[in-house]
């Protein structure tokens, strides 16, 4: 089986460190990229090369809401815009994650067509368990 | 028989006083009614001119009246709105209604003169006037030629008129100018179809003050019948303070829901990021305790300086917060400062470990300063530290300027940058809590705290900037310290 490779934007070193130690024990969870901000991820990821080869599985990015310049609602519409030009993988399964269980944010997470879930910081091992079966819904 | 014999028995049994008076002012007939009216006897008044029977205000301007009215004499009815006065033998002055009737006899031109004791007519409008003087509202009588027959004390004040001034005006001196013109034809159709009624249900009237002001009434009108005519009164209520009151309801509804918008931003701002390190601390925390159990001290202290690190930067930032929610609540006394002593003790602080960075000052401001100097410090503390933090690294004359000058008793206040800049979408943001542009900004605190200072202190802050070419934060100070 094809393990699943993982990119967590987040600005803060803190939260991409939990997630990575939480994620290391999952068996099906591949490679973890990070990404420090918005700007940076779409660069790395869709910028029309390189990454276009993560065809399956999907690329699962966790991508957090509140961080300087580009926030997590802005990047998922830039990634959505470059992704229907074809400039990043073919597909992708994106999870907002946030410390703040934000009804307003939820609400704006289901408006984007690319994000298929919400998950609340930290992460631990249910956490886990549930992104992985929003993956997979 | 001559006309005046005949008049003489028309009036021996005529019911009303009646007098015939030539055209040099002789009396030449009077009747019973019009004797005991003057408290005369026949002897005493016949022969006499007629003036001795008028007030002396006017006596002596009689003839010339009794002349011109025989140049073109006419037959004048009886109707209200001639206020007259007549005197009897005793002195007593009696309020009279007069018809005249001209009259030509053997080429003598006489007057027949009719005259009405309306003594007690007056003296009932007298107690109704002061009736409606006694009351709080209001009010104005208005006759079927829209003439103003009684306006009371409280409409006098209430329009700024002297008292009686009202009194004989056309009532469309009290109507706003747009409707001057269609205001006879409201007050026609109310006198053909008169029913008690509000002027102008569910809309707001304005009446015309004496200087041209406009006063919102509600106005009430009453038909009323009296035994001469039909009369309209009008009560009119003043509704300036009910506006007033309801406008400031509105500014202070306007308020509150900008208050509630700022709070419900404040709870967003708050959930994410006074909630953050808690989630990285919990997050961080639970490591410890699996790595406890596998007993992996070395990862534990890793963990737990990265939990103290992020608990103790948590603080720092509730502080700055807290910072912002207490603003001008403490009584800081304002004083006269140096600003150019402020600058420079902010840029030392800020630069010791940069020499890369070059400060100039231009500062040509009027007058003394006096303000709450930690709070000056505190916005150009923010203003000069974004300037540094923001500047180009590419760039090796990386310079900011401070630039002052006064305008209309207020400082303007100008920290201008050559640094990165700050794209416009962004302008407005910059000053809300808890914004960061990129990873050069702090907690996002600074400049909100500014705003919410300058605001508190009755001045403002501005920004000017494009991406590339730097910024300028401009703050507007009162000079004297603002309001108290």
């Amino acid at each position: 089986m094809t393990k699943i490779s993982v990119v967590i934007v987040d600005d803060q070193d803190v939260d991409r460190y939990i997630v990575r130690r939480r994620l290391s024990k999952a068996p099906e969870i591949g490679n973890v990229l990070e990404a420090s901000a918005g700007k940076q991820f779409l660069e790395d990821f869709f910028n029309g090369s390189g990454a276009g080869e993560i065809k399956h599985p999907p690329l699962m990015v966790l991508m957090d809401i509140n961080m300087p310049g580009m926030n997590g609602f802005e990047t998922v519409k830039e990634l959505q815009r470059r992704m229907a030009e074809g400039r990043g993988p073919e597909s992708v399964v994106i999870m907002m994650f946030t410390s703040s269980d934000n009804p307003e944010d939820r609400r704006r997470a289901e408006e984007l067509d690319a994000v298929k879930g919400f998950i609340v910081k930290p992460l631990d091992d249910s956490g886990v368990e549930d992104l992985l079966s929003l993956y997979h819904a | 028989m001559s006309v005046i014999e005949t008049y003489k028995l028309a009036f021996e049994i005529a019911p009303i006083p009646m007098v015939l008076a030539a055209e040099d002012g002789e009396i030449v007939l009077a009747n019973d009614g019009f004797l005991d009216l003057f408290e005369y006897s026949a002897t005493d008044l016949i022969g006499q001119k007629i003036e001795i029977l008028v007030p002396n205000a006017i006596r002596d301007h009689h003839p010339e009246l009794r002349s011109a009215y025989h140049r073109v004499p006419t037959k004048r009815g009886m109707g209200a709105g001639r206020d007259l006065h007549g005197v009897t033998r005793s002195g007593r002055t009696i309020p009279l209604e007069l018809a005249l009737e001209p009259v030509v006899d053997d080429g003598r031109a006489y007057a027949l003169i009719v005259a009405v004791d309306i003594s007690q007519r007056k003296a009932t409008e007298e107690r109704v006037h002061l009736a409606m003087d006694a009351a709080a509202s209001a009010m104005v009588m208005v006759n079927v030629k829209r003439t103003v027959v009684y306006a009371n004390k409280a409409a006098a004040t209430l329009f700024g008129y002297p008292d009686q001034e009202l009194i004989g005006q056309s009532v469309e001196t009290l109507v706003p100018d747009e409707f001057k013109t269609v205001h006879p034809v409201y007050v026609g159709s109310y006198f053909t179809a008169s029913m008690a009624r509000s002027m102008a249900a569910g809309q707001t009237l304005y009446a015309r003050h004496k200087h041209g002001g406009q006063i919102p009434v509600d106005i009430a009108l009453t038909p009323v019948q009296t035994p001469d005519e039909k009369l309209i009164m009008s009560t009119i209520i003043d509704l300036s303070e009910r506006v007033a009151a309801a406008e400031a309801a509105a500014i202070r509804n306007a308020e509150l829901a900008a208050l509630n918008t700022e709070l419900t931003q404040f709870a967003y701002s708050a959930s994410h990021d006074l909630k953050a390190p808690l989630s990285s601390i919990t997050g961080l925390l639970r490591f410890c305790l699996e790595d406890l159990d596998d007993n992996n001290p070395e990862e534990v202290r890793n963990n737990l300086l990265k939990a103290l690190d992020i608990a103790q930067r948590s603080a720092t930032k509730v502080e700055g917060v807290l910072k912002i929610a207490r603003a001008g609540q403490e009584a800081i006394a304002n004083e006269a400062v140096s600003l150019e002593a402020i600058i420079q003790e902010v840029w030392t602080d800020l630069t010791a470990a940069e020499d890369n960075i070059s400060l100039a000052l231009d500062l040509a401001h009027e007058g003394s300063i006096v303000t709450e100097p930690p709070t000056l410090k505190m916005i150009i503390e923010n203003l000069l530290s974004n300037a540094v933090r923001y500047r180009d690294m590419s760039n090796p004359e990386a310079a900011v300027r401070v630039t002052s000058r006064t305008h209309s008793g207020d400082l303007h206040l100008t920290v201008s940058d050559n640094g990165t800049g700050i794209p416009e979408e962004h302008h407005q943001k910059v000053f809300t809590m808890f914004s960061r542009l990129d990873d050069r900004s702090g907690d996002g605190l600074g400049l909100a705290l500014v705003k919410k200072q300058l605001d508190r202190l009755g001045g403002q802050v501005t920004l000017s900037s494009r991406v590339g070419s730097g910024s300028d934060f401009t703050i507007v100070l009162p000079q004297g310290g603002g309001p108290a």
